[in-house]
C-alpha cells in the first residue's frame, strides 16, 4: 500500500523538521537535537572528531537550500533532464554566457574529468604544479598523458615560466591544470600572469583553470579566468557547490567554456549526471548572498584564530585565500595527524614534497577554538 | 493517490474496468482530458501529463527510503560521512567482494565508465539495434566503432550473429553489449543463450550486460549473468536503482565485475554519489515489500493494459520489464504527437523499429488515461490497413 510521493513529502518534510533540519533551522541547522549522537554539522562524523581534512564548509546546507531539496524530493523517481536544462540556464544567465557553455557535473571533479578525458591525445602533456589538487592525475585514459609536474615558487604560486616552456615547448597538446587559489597550500598565483600567458598560448594549450575556492578569495591580485571563454576555445573554468555553498556529499559541480568546447566536454559526460537533490539545493543556493557573507564572516574569524595561535607557537604558516590553511609543524606528520585523531580532530593528508607541513581546513569558530587549545597543549608536550 | 483504494478497484477486476473504460471513458474514471487551450501553455504543464515515457517508476521511494533518507541531511556538505555502508550491503546483496563493485552515478555513468575503459581508439562494441543506446554514443563519442545487428522477427537478439561477428571483428572487437531484457522491446535473453555466447566468443573480450530491469523479471528461462562473474568470467553486469527502487532522479547505480576489471574501470570515473541517496539505497535493498509490491504491481498494470489493446487487434510484444512496446501500423512519432495532444507523455523512437510505441508503466489512473487516449486515436482498432 503505497500513498502518493506528494503526500509522503510531507512526512519527509514533518520529519525533517523534527530533526531540526527543515525549513527554519537557519544556515547548519545548529540546533539538530541529533547531532549529539551523529554529529552535527561542524562536529567530525567519524566517531566524534571534527572534520578538520577536506575543505567542507562546516556551516553545512542552508535553509533555503534544505527548503528546495524537501521540494524536490516529489522529482525521486523522474529523470533530471528538465530540472538540469533550467539550472544550466540559470547559471549560464548570471555568468552571461550561453547555455550551450555549461556543463554541469557531479561534483566539479567529474568536470575536471571530463577535460582530462576529452583532450588526452598521443603524446599531450599534463602540465601542473606541485603541490596541487591531484584529481587530474587520476582519470587518464589508455593514452596518458606526460606529466609535468613543476614546484610552486619560493612565493607559493604557480611558476608559470617553467610551466609554459613545459607545455609549449615540445608543440604536441597539452593540458594546463591551473588551480587557483591552489590546494594545499591555499595560495593564488597572481592572475595578471596568468592572463598574460593565455592571452598569447597556442591553440593546442588547454587550460583548465580550477576556480573551486574563488569565492573566498580577498586578494586583489586574483580574479577568475571566465572573461577568456568568450574569445578562446582553449579555456575551461571550473566551480564547484561544494565549498562557499556547502553541498560537498550532494555532488554538483559546473564548468563554463567556449560552446564548441563544452560540446566536446559534454561527450565525456555521463547521461542525466546529476542527482535532483543536488539540482534542487544548487539553484537555491547559487548567489545566496546571505549563505556567502555567513560563510565568509565564518571562516574569517575561525582563520584569525588559528592564524594567532600558529604566530604564538611560532609555527610558520602560508598566507591562505581560502578555508583552509598550510601550516609548519615540528616532527613526523603521521604522528602529528594520530595525536590529533585522539584529541578528536580529523587533520590534513600527504601532500608531498611538503611532508613538514600540515593542511588544517577551518572549521566552526568553537571547533577551531578547541583545535588551537589542543595545539597550545601539544607544544607543551613537546609534540611539535 | 489512494492505492489502496485504487487497488482494490483495479486490480481486482482488471479486466472488467478497463473494458467500461472503453464505452465511457469521460465519465467512468472522472479522468479529465484537457486538451491545452489554443495558445495557451498549460502552467506547468509537466504535472499534467501521464508520464509513460522514460520507464521510470511511478511511485517514488517507499516509505522506509524516504525515513533513511531524511536521517542524512546532516552529511550534505560532507565528503566523508557514514553511509551505511552501502558499498558493502550491495557487495553482500550479491554474494561478491566490495573489490567487485564500482558504484556510479546512475548505471548510465556504469555504462560511460565501462565504454571508456574497454573501448580504444577505433574499437568496436557489439550489440543489438534497437537497444539503449548509451553506450554506442559513449563510442561515437571516444572515435570507438558501433557494430549494431538487427533483432530476429521475433524480436529477440540474435546470440548466433552476434557471436559470428565478433569472432569476424575479432581484432577490433573492444567489449560485447547486452541488454536483458532488451529497452525498448522489453524481450529476455535465455540464460542459455548467454552462456552461448560467453563460451561462443573468444574470452578476452568483455560482455556488458544490462540488467537494469532485472527485478520485473518472471521468465524462468531467464538468470541474471553474476554467476559468470563468479565463474571468472570477463563479464561486467550493471544494475540500477533507478526503476525498481524508484530513485531515478536520486542517481545510484552499479557495476558487478572481476575485480581486475573494477579496479580499471575506477580509474576513469569520480564515484560521486549522492549523501542521502546513499541511504535511500541501503534501505531500498532491505525493503523487500515495497520491492514486491512494485513489481506486483507494476505486471498487472501491464499486462491489463496490453490485454486491453490485443482484444483491440494490436501486437504488443510480451514484456518482461516496466514497459512493452505496441504495434501502431503507422509512424510512432504521429501517434506521439497525438498522446502529447491529451497530456499523455510516451516513448521515443527506436530506429528501425519506427512502427512500434514504447509505453512506460505509470500508475493505475495513468494507464487509465493511455487506454482513453489510445480509444480516440485509434477509433476503428487495427485494421488491415493498419489503424488510421
Ligand atoms: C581544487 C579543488 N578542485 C576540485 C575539488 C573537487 O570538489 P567537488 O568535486 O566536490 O566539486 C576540490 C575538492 O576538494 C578541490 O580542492
Ligand atoms: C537498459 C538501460 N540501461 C541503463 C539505463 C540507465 O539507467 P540509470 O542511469 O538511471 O541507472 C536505462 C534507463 O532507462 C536503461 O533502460
Amino acid at each position: 500500500m503505497r500513498e502518493g510521493l506528494q503526500m509522503r513529502r510531507r512526512d519527509f518534510i514533518r520529519a525533517g523538521t523534527l530533526g531540526g533540519l527543515a525549513a527554519g533551522g537557519g544556515i547548519g541547522g545548529l540546533g539538530d537535537p541529533l547531532a549529539a549522537i551523529v554529529g552535527g554539522p561542524g562536529r567530525g562524523v567519524a566517531e566524534g572528531r571534527v572534520r578538520l581534512s577536506s575543505n567542507e564548509n562546516p556551516l553545512g546546507i542552508s535553509s533555503a537550500a534544505k527548503d528546495a531539496l524537501v521540494e524536490a524530493i516529489v522529482l525521486a523517481n523522474r529523470y533530471p533532464a528538465d530540472q538540469h536544462r533550467a539550472l544550466v540556464a540559470k547559471l549560464a544567465a548570471a555568468h552571461e554566457v550561453g547555455e550551450d557553455q555549461v556543463v554541469l557535473g557531479t561534483g566539479s571533479a567529474e568536470v575536471l574529468q571530463m577535460a582530462v578525458q576529452a583532450y588526452a591525445a598521443p603524446r599531450a602533456k599534463l602540465v601542473m604544479a606541485e603541490p596541487t589538487y591531484e584529481a587530474v592525475t587520476n582519470y587518464q585514459r589508455t593514452e596518458a598523458y606526460e606529466l609535468v609536474r613543476v614546484p610552486l615558487t619560493p612565493g607559493h604560486e604557480h611558476d608559470l615560466d617553467r610551466m609554459r616552456e613545459a607545455a609549449e615547448s615540445s608543440g604536441h597538446p597539452a593540458l594546463v591544470y591551473l588551480c587557483n587559489p591552489n590546494n594545499p597550500t591555499a595560495t593564488i598565483t597572481s592572475s595578471a600572469a596568468i592572463d598574460a600567458w593565455i592571452a598569447d598560448a597556442p591553440d593546442h594549450v588547454f587550460f583548465l583553470s580550477d576556480e573551486a575556492y574563488i569565492e573566498y578569495v580577498e586578494d586583489e591580485r586574483m580574479w577568475s579566468s571566465l572573461p577568456w571563454i568568450a574569445k578562446k576555445r582553449n579555456v575551461l573554468v571550473v566551480r564547484t557547490f561544494s565549498k562557499i555553498y556547502g553541498l560537498a556529499g550532494l555532488r554538483i559541480g559546473y564548468g563554463i567554456a567556449h560552446p564548441d568546447t563544452a560540446a566536446r566536454l559534454s561527450d565525456f559526460a555521463s547521461r542525466n549526471n546529476i542527482n535532483q537533490l543536488a539540482i534542487a539545493a544548487a539553484g537555491a543556493s547559487f548567489r545566496d548572498e546571505g549563505l556567502m557573507e555567513k560563510s565568509r564572516v565564518v571562516n574569517r574569524e575561525s582563520r584569525q584564530m588559528v592564524e594567532a595561535t600558529l604566530d604564538e607557537l611560532g609555527l610558520e604558516r602560508m598566507p591562505t585565500q581560502a578555508n583552509f590553511l598550510m601550516h609548519r609543524i615540528n616532527g613526523d606528520l603521521a604522528t602529528y595527524r594520530g595525536r590529533m585523531a585522539e584529541a578528536g580532530f580529523l587533520v590534513g593528508r600527504d601532500f608531498p614534497p611538503m611532508l613538514d607541513w600540515n593542511r588544517l581546513s577551518f572549521g566552526l569558530p568553537e571547533d577551531m577554538g578547541r583545535f588551537c587549545d589542543t595545539l597550545r597543549d601539544f607544544r607543551g608536550k613537546g609534540w611539535t | 493517490m489512494n492505492t489502496r483504494f485504487s487497488r482494490r478497484h483495479f486490480m481486482g477486476s482488471a479486466a472488467a474496468a478497463l473494458g467500461a473504460l472503453g464505452l465511457r471513458p469521460q465519465s467512468a474514471f472522472g479522468v479529465a482530458l484537457r486538451p491545452p487551450p489554443p495558445g495557451l501553455a498549460p502552467l506547468d504543464p509537466y504535472d499534467d501529463l501521464a508520464k509513460l515515457s522514460s520507464n521510470e517508476n511511478p511511485y517514488g521511494p517507499s516509505d522506509k527510503m524516504m525515513a533513511s533518507m531524511n536521517a542524512a541531511w546532516k552529511y550534505s556538505n560532507r565528503y566523508g560521512y557514514p553511509d551505511g555502508d552501502i558499498h558493502e550491503k550491495i557487495a553482500e546483496h550479491h554474494g561478491v567482494s566490495t573489490r567487485n563493485i564500482i558504484m556510479n552515478a546512475g548505471s548510465g555513468e556504469t555504462l560511460k565508465v565501462a565504454g571508456i575503459t574497454f573501448l580504444g581508439h577505433e574499437e568496436k562494441v557489439v550489440g543489438v539495434e534497437p537497444t539503449y543506446t548509451s553506450v554506442y554514443r559513449v563510442a561515437s563519442g571516444i572515435d570507438a566503432d558501433v557494430i549494431a545487428r538487427p533483432l530476429l522477427a521475433d524480436h529477440t537478439q540474435d546470440i548466433d550473429d552476434l557471436i559470428k561477428v565478433t569472432k569476424r571483428n575479432y581484432r577490433d572487437v573492444g567489449m560485447v553489449y547486452v541488454v536483458n531484457p532488451n529497452n525498448p522491446t522489453g524481450v529476455i535473453v535465455p540464460d542459455s543463450d548467454i552462456r552461448q555466447l560467453l563460451d561462443g566468443i573468444p574470452e578476452d573480450i568483455p560482455v556488458l550486460i544490462d540488467e537494469a530491469y532485472h527485478h520485473f523479471i518472471q521468465d524462468p528461462s531467464y538468470s541474471s549473468a553474476v554467476k559468470y562473474i563468479k565463474e571468472g568470467r570477463k563479464v561486467i553486469v550493471t544494475r540500477t536503482f533507478s526503476k525498481i527502487y524508484g530513485m531515478a532522479g536520486l542517481r545510484l547505480g552499479y557495476g558487478i565485475a572481476p575485480a581486475e576489471m573494477i579496479s580499471e574501470m575506477r580509474t576513469y570515473a569520480t564515484g560521486s554519489v549522492n549523501a542521502l541517496v546513499r541511504w535511500g539505497a541501503v534501505a531500498a535493498l532491505e525493503d523487500h515489500e515495497s520491492e514486491a509490491w512494485v513489481k506486483d504491481t507494476t505486471i498487472k498494470l501491464r499486462e491489463a493494459t496490453a490485454e486491453q489493446l490485443r482484444s483491440q487487434g494490436f501486437e504488443v510484444i510480451p514484456s518482461e520489464t516496466n514497459f512493452f512496446m505496441v504495434h501502431t501500423g503507422r509512424p510512432a512519432s504521429e501517434v506521439r504527437a497525438e498522446f502529447r495532444k491529451r497530456d499523455v507523455a510516451v516513448g521515443r523512437d527506436f530506429p528501425p523499429m519506427l512502427d512500434y510505441l514504447r509505453v512506460s508503466i505509470g500508475t493505475e489512473e495513468e494507464m487509465k488515461r493511455f487506454l482513453v487516449a489510445w480509444k480516440e486515436i485509434f477509433p476503428d482498432g487495427m485494421t488491415a490497413t493498419g489503424a488510421r
